[in-house]
């Protein structure tokens, strides 16, 4: 049994069987892409990096209602809020702690007044301990950064909410 | 028993603002009713201080009567702004209200609105710039639905009121432009 | 088998839904339904008011009536079926809601009663999810009531309980329902704010978020908060609280329902006392003063600091002085260890001038629920309103429900919400003589006859006819009667005078004697032994080299200058405190951080002897640490024995084994005349004032109840003078004179003038003159 295994291996079957399926997929459509050259199409509904919006005279939309730190499965959001001088309800504090948080997407959809949205941005990391939490001020920069897109995604699901 | 909390004994306003005339209507109205009600008296005495302030209450003028009957001044307000007769605003001297409830809008009453509104010149609710006339805001049944439309000037009925019955009326209100 | 149960003839048997039930009657269906466990949802009724029977929401279908009938004003008859969960029943309170939430806003995320509301959770019982309708809401202006309650108007579902509240409980008739059908609004008197010292009250009251409380507003959410049970840091009531704590914070009170003493409302002292917790001068951290210069240090440090000033002098030569708002457990340890240093110089008496009653429990022969059955009450120097709100409230509800007659004497018409029978208004000197001419007139219509000093001076005072119609009322044995003293009266130079012919009056009319404890816990300092043989005024007259201040300031003293003084010129002062104002931090050497009440575990001692004891429900500020703690560190460090105490429950069973036994009653004293010549002085503690905690609560500074730099006389008294309502004068008491403003009060009467004594007047020197800009 040996000497015949030996044998047949000399006529490059396996070879060449081998061969046929990389010759196969050679002219096949590629799956992969390049990341981070290239990407690929994400849904509507992707959940990402978090971000405040704002409304279109630049008002922070965000009322301090809590419910999204309410909901939090992870207890990641932690907000302080207080009467702001013009006698709205704002928020002192917002902060999102990255590492609990399991981009459920439960906080944007309580919210109230679409002020927390999960953005499309899943590229980021962290360099220094601490920048895991997002402050107010880089939750509302990252709002004004993307909101274009944000609402563009926002109206595109619009039918299915 | 019906307790009244007890009331400061200050009694300026009423010493102050109230005539001796008013004084005296109120005394009747609280001699009609028990001692020890004399909540009941507000209304009666409203309509006195009205009449001796020009036409309207002013919050002065209904705590003198608070103060008077020995209640809380929240009651006469309440009382005051519950009541379409009573006007807690500067309103004119002639006070007409225009019956708009059912069987007086059926039988007209928007057009004399319309009218009366022309020819002052002034929506429902407006006085007339002389301080003559008050259109009074939303009037409801006046009870006077067999001569509908109806109004009432000054407490006086007026059943069965056309445009021109009307212009005559504020003829001699001497309201009309 | 037909057993028929014997009913009395008080109750009736009824059933709800299918349950049977025997209950009282003349009993609302409501309050059967509630006591059974069957809720009914309701809005406007609520168990202490009136039933206004206004919002319908409790609609419920009783058999053979055609038509659904309101739980809360619907009384129980013999054998009727109620179903609250009928078809009809739900029908009619769906449309109910339906109706209620018209105008209501949808702003639940902005709204702070936003979990907490019983609109909220009554609509997730009985509403739509959509709304059907579409025109336009109503909208309400907001009104500025006062710096304690923030409104929202547009949010009222007309309820009228806080209508109710004011005109039934607190009997001031602030609010009501103005305008009429859907456009009523409930406000008050054109621009108006709500004044009562219990307002805050209608915060809970509110089923919505029309009327929320100012300070806390948008601060946190309820379900954020913890609840831990307090009780009251300002009145000896010892009313029952919760605190609702966030992150270790107090952010807001809330009363904690007891029958026996505060029913389901606290007073607004209660309420937003605590906020003065983060007072400017709140002490984080231990401090030493060293050659004139303060500087942070550490807890060891600063105990060896503390232990090296306490070794220096001997105990003899040492002064214990206490506020009256720490816990049982400080004041026991703080007895305990100062007495085993030989120290006989403790009192917590600071704001009282007259001794000559020796220590004692102060006395109080009922509890709060005894207060209705009495039919004569008498306040004696109180002004009881702000002094205990609840027990104002109880007499209160005692001349409204059950005409109880109560008679006053008093420096000042303070303007009770209830009638009065007699009212004795007098200045401070002339209103003693009117007591002692009541009690003359008891002892002529008794018979008894009078000995002692006091019973001379009793003899001398005149009677008088309205006088003598009250006597005969008390001595009435139909009649029960109550004596209430209070601060006024204890405070007054004579006290002990006031006292004693209480004690003669209540044993001679068989009457029973309220006394009311000055602080919330200086019943507790009595009974754990803060007592000496010496007393406040003489210690701070003394010469001690050395000076332990608890949990007190300057403004605690009736004698704030020389309690100054006397400070300054000492050896050492070590306060232990959480809190010190610039005053202190002038003469202090060491300033041990310790925690307040609602900071640290222990107990208090109320004004009827309950021993009431709570858990920590706020963490302690920075550095600070719970006093008892402290103080067992001291006993260590300064060697004495027992004071090994490895957990707070030891301390605890200590206390638990005092004797709360009262000394017999009040000794015959000796009588010291008070003679004026001109305008005496009335002074007293303001209702915002009475400790430090209060002093720094800045929504309660901002009442009008808030003591001021005014000086209050009546017209008459400042036409003599010449005198202008706003003038600005100078009262001069003995070697002391402070710049006031004049304030034209018909409530002062003749011969009297009215300060506040923050402004740093004295309640012991009645003799003052004022001195108007010109002379």
């Amino acid at each position: 049994m040996k000497m015949f295994k030996y044998l047949k291996s000399l006529t490059l079957k396996e070879l060449l069987k081998g061969m046929t399926v990389t010759g196969k997929y050679f002219f096949k459509r590629k799956f992969t892409i390049r990341y981070p050259e290239e990407k690929t199409p994400k849904s509507d509904r992707f959940r990402g990096l978090h971000a405040l919006r704002r409304y279109e005279n630049g008002e922070e939309r965000c009322i301090a209602c809590k419910l999204c730190e309410a909901v939090c499965p992870a207890l990641a959001i932690s907000i302080d809020s207080e009467q702001r001088e013009d006698g709205t309800r704002r928020t002192t504090k917002y902060e999102i702690d990255l590492f609990k948080c399991i981009y459920c997407g439960f906080c944007e959809e309580s919210c109230p007044v679409d002020s927390i949205v999960l953005t499309d941005i899943h590229e980021f990391h962290f360099e220094t301990e601490g920048r895991n939490v997002l402050d107010k001020q880089q939750l509302l920069a990252i709002g004004d950064l993307r909101e274009k897109e944000v609402a563009e995604c926002r109206q595109n699901d619009s039918e299915y909410r | 028993m019906y307790q009244v909390n007890p009331q400061n004994n200050d009694k300026t306003l009423a010493n102050e603002l109230l005539t001796q005339e008013t004084k005296e209507t109120i005394e009747s109205w609280l001699a009609k009713y028990p001692s020890d009600q004399r909540r009941s008296a507000v209304i009666g005495s409203l309509h006195a201080a009205q009449e001796q302030n020009g036409g309207w209450l002013s919050k002065e003028i209904m705590q003198a009567v608070a103060q008077y009957l020995e209640i809380p001044a929240i009651w006469v307000y309440e009382a005051a702004s519950f009541y379409s007769m009573f006007f807690t605003k500067a309103c004119g001297k002639h006070k007409v209200s225009i019956c708009t409830n059912i069987s007086c809008m059926l039988n007209g009453a928007e057009k004399i609105v319309d009218h009366a509104e022309k020819s002052l010149g002034i929506k429902l609710g407006e006085t007339t710039e002389d301080g003559q006339i008050t259109l009074v805001k939303e009037e409801e049944c006046i009870a006077a639905c067999v001569g509908a439309p109806a109004i009432l000037v000054d407490e006086h009925y007026h059943e069965n009121v056309t445009p021109e019955e009307l212009d005559k009326i504020f003829k001699k209100l001497g309201g009309e432009k | 088998m037909s057993e028929q149960k014997t009913i009395p003839d008080n109750m009736v048997r009824i059933e709800i839904d299918d349950k049977e039930m025997i209950v009282p009657r003349g009993s609302m269906v409501i309050e059967a339904a509630d006591n059974n466990g069957i809720s009914i949802p309701r809005f406007c009724y609520h168990k202490k008011l009136s039933i206004a029977a206004n919002c319908r929401m409790c609609m419920v279908d009783v058999e053979k009536v055609p038509k659904p009938l309101p739980a809360c004003a619907t009384p129980v008859m013999p054998d009727m079926k109620v179903y609250t969960k009928s078809k009809r029943a739900i029908d009619a309170q769906r449309n109910v809601m339906e109706f209620l939430l018209i105008n209501h806003p949808l702003d639940c995320p902005v709204c702070d009663q936003g979990g907490e509301c019983e609109l909220q959770d009554i609509s997730m019982g009985y509403g739509r999810g959509v709304s059907r309708y579409q025109d336009e809401k109503r909208v309400a202006i907001d009104e500025d009531i006062g710096s304690l309650i923030s409104t929202e108007m547009t949010r009222c579902i007309t309820c009228t309980r806080c209508v109710r509240f004011l005109e039934e409980i607190s009997g001031t008739d602030e609010l009501g329902g103005i305008g009429r059908g859907d456009r009523t609004q409930i406000g008050t008197m054109v621009g108006r704010s709500v004044d009562s010292v219990m307002s805050g009250n209608v915060i809970d009251l509110c089923p919505v978020g029309a009327l929320t409380n100012k300070p806390f507003r948008f601060k946190a959410r309820s379900w954020e908060m913890m609840s831990a049970n307090g009780i009251s840091m300002h009145d000896a009531i010892g009313s029952n609280l919760f605190y609702h704590t966030r992150k270790g914070e107090i952010l807001r009170t809330v009363p904690r329902d007891n029958e026996s003493l505060n029913e389901a409302w606290i007073s607004d002292r209660d309420r937003f006392g605590v906020l003065g917790q983060n007072g400017d001068d709140r002490i984080l951290k231990p401090m030493i003063k060293q050659a004139g210069v303060w500087s942070e240090v550490d807890w060891p440090k600063a105990m060896d600091f503390a232990v090296k000033k306490l070794q220096s002098t001997s105990g003899k030569d040492t002064t214990v002085l206490t506020g009256s708002q720490s816990t049982n457990e400080e004041y026991f340890l703080l007895s305990k260890l100062f007495k085993a240093m030989n120290c006989d110089n403790l009192d917590y008496r600071l704001n009282q001038s007259d001794f000559s009653q020796p220590h004692n429990i102060p006395r109080v022969d009922l509890d709060l629920n005894g207060v209705k059955d009495n039919q004569q009450i008498v306040i004696i120097g109180s002004n009881v309103n702000h002094e205990q709100p609840i027990l104002a409230h109880r007499i209160r509800q005692a001349w409204l429900k059950n005409d109880a007659q109560v008679s006053v004497f008093n420096a000042k018409d303070y303007g009770f919400r209830f009638n009065i029978f007699h009212n004795y208004i007098a200045n401070q000197i002339e209103w003693v003589k009117g007591l002692g001419s009541l009690a003359h007139c008891v002892a002529d219509l008794t018979k008894v006859k009078l000995t002692g000093e006091v019973g001379e001076w009793i003899d001398n005072q005149a009677t008088d006819e309205n006088l003598n119609h009250l006597a005969k009322q008390l001595i009435n044995k139909d009649n029960n009667a109550l004596f209430v003293i209070g601060q006024v009266a204890n405070n007054h130079p004579q006290a002990g005078l006031i006292k004693a012919i209480v004690e003669w009056l209540a044993d001679n009319t068989d009457g029973k004697v309220y006394e009311m404890a000055c602080g919330a816990n200086s019943v507790g300092a009595e009974i754990c032994g803060v007592t000496s043989n010496t007393n406040a005024a003489d210690l701070i007259n003394s010469k001690s080299k050395s000076f332990v201040i608890y949990q007190a300031e300057n403004d605690d003293f009736n004698r704030m200058q020389l309690a100054h003084e006397t400070f300054d010129k000492a050896d050492s002062v070590v306060v232990f405190s959480s809190f010190a104002d610039k005053n202190m931090k002038e003469v202090a050497d060491v300033i041990l951080p310790i925690g307040l009440a609602s900071e640290v575990a222990g107990s208090f001692f109320n004004n009827f002897l309950e021993n009431q004891k709570f858990k920590p429900a706020a963490n302690l500020p920075k550095e600070a640490k719970p006093g008892w703690r402290v103080l067992r560190v001291l006993g260590n460090m300064l060697n004495v024995d027992g004071f090994d105490y490895d957990d707070i429950s030891e301390v605890m069973a200590e206390v638990d084994a005092l004797s709360t036994k009262r000394k017999a009653s009040f000794q015959p004293i000796e009588v010291t005349h008070l003679n004026v010549d001109g305008l005496v002085l009335h002074t007293e503690t303001a209702i915002y004032d009475v400790d430090m905690l209060s002093r720094r609560s800045n929504a309660l500074q901002e009442t009008i109840h808030a003591s001021n730099d005014c000086l209050s006389l009546n017209s008459s008294e400042a036409e003599k003078l010449k005198l202008e309502n706003a003038m600005p004068v100078t009262l001069i008491q003995g070697d002391y004179s402070v710049e006031l403003f004049i304030n034209i009060d018909e409530s002062i009467p003749t011969g009297s003038v009215f300060a506040n004594k923050c402004v740093g007047l004295r309640s012991d020197v009645l003799e003052v003159e004022v001195r108007g800009e010109s002379s």
